[in-house]
């Protein structure tokens, strides 16, 4: 028998060969890639009981030498993550047909490299959401940049290809010149790198300047968290299609990132050692101001996805502010936004997806009196918007709402204030699309369209209907949250 | 000490740097193949140097003979230094024939320039 | 496994006597395609003779062997220790493999009436190559030196059919590898006249009992400036690029994987057995000379390589800042008590003759199908020869050092080693150079996946499998030791605090 958290990385390495095996049938093909989501999900729900239970589930894969090897371990906070790409990933998946075919045609061109990579971004996701220890965390960490870089980089345009050099630029250059010093100098200190509850420098004797270097180290390092002066690459990236960024650069990559500052918070630093160190004043200073920078870039720009890119920017940094905080209720808000935040903010990429696909219009001008066309999309984007502001009735209240408690907890006002400020240019900046596009009137000359096909409809409303069920009943996730840390 | 006691060391740091400094400083191919030549004759020197005693003969066992003999050891691994120099100076006459046939000059000034050329051309 | 019998304690003699014989007897049994078939015999006895070697070793220790039954120090003698028998397998293992490739590629790259002599010099060049690597005695490791160099000048000299300039490649390796052999010798002499012996164990001994004076002082500079020329440390690697790039493609192979590597052998030979004394086996003028080349040649080959027009050449330059972070390893390796750095250089010759080896490899078939590697023929290539141009990814990946491949354990070692002994700045030089390594790895990315294909009206089909498949078995056992590093970094680690134990 083998055991789930591999089985749960094989699936989608199956998953990444199959395009290229079934090239020359892609009727099977179509069906496999949904096919392979839905194992997916199932194996990784199939492990919730367990975790939720608090037993161990424990793979070595690869013994490299003393105190290194390649091991899978399921915690609260991987299976988190793993639940919300795996379950993502399937509505992905769907849209990715209604986006891809009527955009690209039915045999585009470059096929079997988009749903392979797609397969491998969703392993590595997996891969170190499951991570026991730093290597680990580390080898997937990068098998998610170069397996997303040529999704980023799909047009071979002249753009893709420079939007493709900043964005490896940036994450391998942090990863490298950061996060392997990080981990390499942890490696010397404790002798270990595998994960462990409380943190493995709090048992060592580093010295509180070391702790401080290394947070800002591991905390700089982890790139794909988008904190600045590294957020560069979001924006850029949204040149890839729709899916991917909806799938990628709303939750498995950029979620990857803050997962390992969480993970790196709880399980490498320890919460203890975290509170009090002047490197976390520094990461948790330069967190709050990309939050407000970032929502302040989101109100300049036009086009839609550049915009949510930038919010996606500020909404990771609450994350990061709440694992720098590090109270127990910033912890659990913190891992609780990962859930929350992508569920929102991949309606918002689907939405933004679907009115491309239906009118080709990309800029937020273009957008007024839209609602009336395509009523489906707008609701659902409406929604998508309240759940990332982080109002009720929406899922996203109750991550901010942990967030906040913990700011409280820990007397740090300023970065409450900014948390809170960051909400109010939210409803400026994501607001006034939903509402124009159903009060306003729509401009001279735009060109007739209707909703887009329902294929494109489905996975928005489905995410949709989970922002508001994840409100009423925020279940599995708020019990896995609370576990963590 | 005699001063006369360092002449081979002396002679052969000279020869030396007069290889070397034909490597350098020569044009002509064929004319740094004999600088480099120089230069490994100049090692030999040293060796053979290294094997001599004041007053002593070639290291023959004779039969009630207590002579003082000269170390024979550097000038045998001297020996196998020359086949090595020897082999050196024909595989670099071998490649210098070469450029004389593919280029039809023996300057390395002349060949870069036709190679600098060759590439101008191609691109 | 002993299928040697009563000739199993002739081991180490047959590790340069077969592939001599072979040699000697190439150009006469052999014509046409079957000095191939020779050839790859040879090689498969000598790299069989080698694993057994290393399998020994492991099992019993080092191996010293009287040539001819002479007493020692006085005769010549072999030594095979766990490193000699690591890097003479490294020679023998990618000799192979890369042997099995020239059967295709030498036929369009060598006249048909040279094969005999090509071959012959073939199994010379290993011959002095593994003789270097398994001698135990100083005079004997020059001659060895100079049959590897001497075949290799002519080895390159035969991609004259190709490129007329690797004439002129041959011709300046040849001036500057004898003047590195020559200081070599001279360094030889030196030593001896302050000993009186030749035999390396005894050298040491030796050496150890007296005050380091002018002679031994000027023999190390001769060793350092020779073995650098030899190993193409930055700035002696001048030679280099051209002769790599316009190498016949297998030749190219064979020298980036294990020349160099041989160089290298010598330096850790030298300075850590040799020349170690009480005192420390590397002084410290001869720490920060070579430190800082080797941090130099990181950066600057990698920032080269980024700027070079044709694979051949990217390839070449980053070879120097490989070399680079390999000399780092050694020369810091002594201050590191826990022999991570050492642990990490010598992960890192077998990672990256493994990785270069195969690039070259791939370099060569492109020359083969377009007949030039230069970059802007390359463009769109990753379509066409897919599985070509992933190798040279997987292989580029590996230089970066990304987890998975080989190359990212030999930099984790060797990271650590760096920061063990207190060098962070060298390691943040390391780090930059991988991300340098990136860069220059993306320009083939790029080139061969995002720009159209160039029409040319040349066959563009995927390369024949006999060349495909030794690329790929290259590149694929450096990913497999990516992934199952565990017994390649227990035999490092053992050669490591061998060779830092033997300093005493």
């Amino acid at each position: 028998m083998i055991s789930l958290p591999l089985l749960a990385l094989l699936i989608p390495l199956v998953g990444a060969l199959l395009p290229w095996l079934l090239r020359r049938s892609p009727t099977v093909r179509n069906a496999v890639t949904l096919l392979i989501p839905l194992l997916l999900l199932v194996t990784v729900v199939k492990m919730v009981p367990t975790v939720l239970a608090q037993e161990a589930i424990e793979v070595t894969l690869i013994s490299v030498g003393p105190g290194l090897s390649f091991a899978l371990e399921v915690d609260a906070l991987g299976m988190l993550f793993a639940l919300v790409s795996s379950s993502l990933w399937l509505l992905n998946s769907l849209f990715s047909f209604g986006y891809m075919y009527p955009i690209h045609g039915n045999s585009f061109e470059g096929q079997e490299r988009y749903w392979s990579c797609f397969s491998l971004a969703i392993l590595a996701a997996i891969g170190i959401a499951f991570s026991a220890n730093l290597l680990t965390l580390f080898f997937f960490y990068e098998l998610m940049t170069f397996s997303t870089w040529p999704l980023v980089t799909h047009s071979k345009t002249a753009e893709a290809r420079r939007s493709g050099r900043i964005y490896l630029g940036i994450l391998l250059g942090s990863s490298t010149l950061l996060l392997l010093t990080a981990i390499i100098w942890t490696w010397i200190i404790t002798g270990t790198l595998d994960f462990s509850p409380g943190g493995i420098l709090a048992s060592s004797d580093a010295t509180p300047g070391q702790i401080s270097m290394l947070i800002v180290l591991f905390f700089f390092g982890a790139g794909k968290s988008a904190i600045f002066p590294l957020h560069q690459w979001l924006p850029r990236a949204m040149v890839a299609p729709t899916p991917v960024s909806a799938l990628l650069h709303a939750v498995a990559v950029v979620k990857a990132g803050v997962f390992t500052v969480l993970k790196i918070a709880t399980s490498v630093i320890g919460t203890d050692l975290l509170i009090g160190s002047w490197g976390a004043e520094v990461v948790a200073w330069t967190a709050a101001f990309t939050i407000l920078l970032a929502s302040l870039i989101a109100l300049t720009r036009q086009q839609l996805k550049e915009r949510l890119a930038y919010s996606t920017i500020s909404q990771l940094n609450y994350i990061v502010l709440g694992a720098v905080v590090a109270f127990p209720a910033a912890i659990e808000g913190a891992s609780l936004h990962i859930a929350m935040h992508a569920f929102g903010k991949i309606t918002l990429f689907f939405a933004a997806g679907a009115i491309y696909v239906a009118s080709r219009k990309t800029s937020v001008d273009e957008m007024a009196g839209i609602g009336r066309r395509m009523p489906w999309t707008m609701t659902a984007f409406l929604i998508g918007t309240v759940s990332v502001i982080g109002l009720p009735p929406m899922c996203g209240m109750w991550s901010k709402w942990l967030l906040a408690e913990g700011m409280i907890a820990a007397h740090q006002w300023a970065f409450l204030g900014a948390l809170l400020l960051s909400s109010l240019l939210s409803i400026a900046y994501l607001m006034p699309i939903a509402l124009r596009a159903f009060f306003a009137a729509e401009s001279e000359g735009s060109s007739e369209h209707g909703e887009a096909p329902w294929i494109c409809r489905i996975p928005l409303l489905l995410s949709a209907a989970a922002c508001l069920v994840l409100f009423l009943w925020p279940g599995v996730f708020a019990r896995l949250a609370g576990m963590v840390g | 000490m005699n001063p006369l006691d360092l002449f081979n060391h002396w002679a052969f740091v000279i020869i030396m740097m007069v290889g070397l400094y034909a490597i350098i400083s020569r044009n002509n191919l064929v004319k740094k193949v004999l600088g480099l030549g120089l230069f490994q004759t100049g090692i030999f020197l040293m060796y053979i140097t290294l094997g001599f005693k004041h007053g002593a003969g070639a290291p023959i066992l004779q039969q009630g003979v207590e002579a003082t003999y000269a170390n024979p050891l550097p000038h045998v691994l001297i020996l196998t230094a020359i086949v090595v120099s020897l082999s050196t100076m024909a595989v670099a006459l071998a490649i210098v024939i070469g450029i004389r046939e593919e280029y039809g000059t023996v300057e390395a000034d002349e060949v870069a320039r036709l190679d600098s050329e060759a590439q101008e051309a191609g691109s | 496994m002993n299928f040697l019998g009563a000739w199993s304690h002739h081991l180490p003699v047959l590790l340069v006597l077969i592939p001599l014989i072979g040699a000697v007897l190439s150009p006469i049994v052999a014509r046409g395609s079957r000095g191939w078939a020779w050839a790859f015999l040879t090689m498969v006895a000598t790299a069989t003779v080698a694993l057994e070697l290393l399998l020994r070793i492991r099992s019993s220790g080092p191996i010293s062997y009287p040539l001819g039954g002479w007493n020692l120090p006085f005769g010549i003698e072999l030594y095979v220790d766990l490193l000699s028998a690591i890097i003479a397998l490294v020679v023998a293992g990618v000799g192979l493999v890369v042997t099995f490739y020239a059967r295709t590629s030498v036929r369009f790259e060598i006249p048909d009436d040279r094969f005999g002599f090509f071959w012959s010099l073939w199994l010379l060049a290993i011959t002095g190559l593994i003789g270097i690597v398994i001698t135990g005695d100083a005079f004997n490791l020059y001659v060895m030196l100079e049959i590897s160099s001497l075949t290799i000048y002519g080895l390159i000299a035969m991609g004259r059919m190709r490129d007329r300039r690797a004439l002129t490649a041959a011709f300046n390796y040849l001036i500057l590898g004898s003047i590195g052999a020559a200081f070599i010798l001279i360094a030889i002499g030196l030593l001896y006249s302050e000993t009186g012996t030749l035999n390396m164990a005894d050298l040491h001994r030796r050496l150890g009992a007296i005050e380091a004076n002018a002679t031994i002082r000027s023999a190390r500079a001769f060793l350092l400036a020779g073995l650098g020329l030899k190993m193409a440390l930055f700035p002696l690697h001048l030679w280099m690029p051209a002769a790599y790039s316009r190498a016949p493609s297998a030749v190219a192979g064979l020298l980036a994987a294990t020349a160099t590597k041989v160089g290298i052998y010598m330096a850790m030979r030298f300075f850590y057995t040799v020349l170690a004394t009480d005192e420390g086996i590397l002084t410290a003028p001869n720490v920060l000379i070579l430190s800082g080349c080797a941090g130099a040649a990181i950066v600057f080959g990698s920032a080269t390589a980024a700027r070079q027009r044709s694979l051949s050449l990217l390839l070449a330059f980053s070879s120097v800042a490989q070399i680079g972070y390999i000399v780092l390893g050694m020369a810091i390796g002594h201050s590191d008590p826990t022999g991570y750095a050492m642990t990490g250089s010598i992960l890192h010759i077998i990672s990256h003759a493994l990785m270069k080896g195969g690039l070259f490899l791939c370099a060569g078939i492109f020359i083969w199908r377009l007949g030039t590697n230069d970059f802007d023929q390359l463009a769109g290539i990753g379509r066409r020869m897919p599985w070509t141009s992933a190798a040279v990814v997987a292989g580029g990946l590996g230089l970066i050092g990304v987890p998975g491949t080989a190359g990212f354990i030999s930099k984790l070692f060797l990271l650590r080693g760096l920061f063990e002994s207190g060098h962070p700045l060298l390691a943040v030089l390391v780090l930059t150079g991988s991300v340098l390594a990136a860069i220059y790895t993306w320009r083939f990315v790029e080139i061969a996946y995002l720009k159209p294909p160039v029409e040319n009206g040349l066959d563009h089909s995927e390369a024949p499998l006999g060349m495909l498949i030794p690329a790929w078995i290259l590149i694929g056992a450096s990913l497999v030791i990516g992934f199952y590093p565990g017994p390649i970094i227990e035999i490092a680690s053992e050669a490591a605090s061998t060779l830092l134990g033997g300093s005493g």
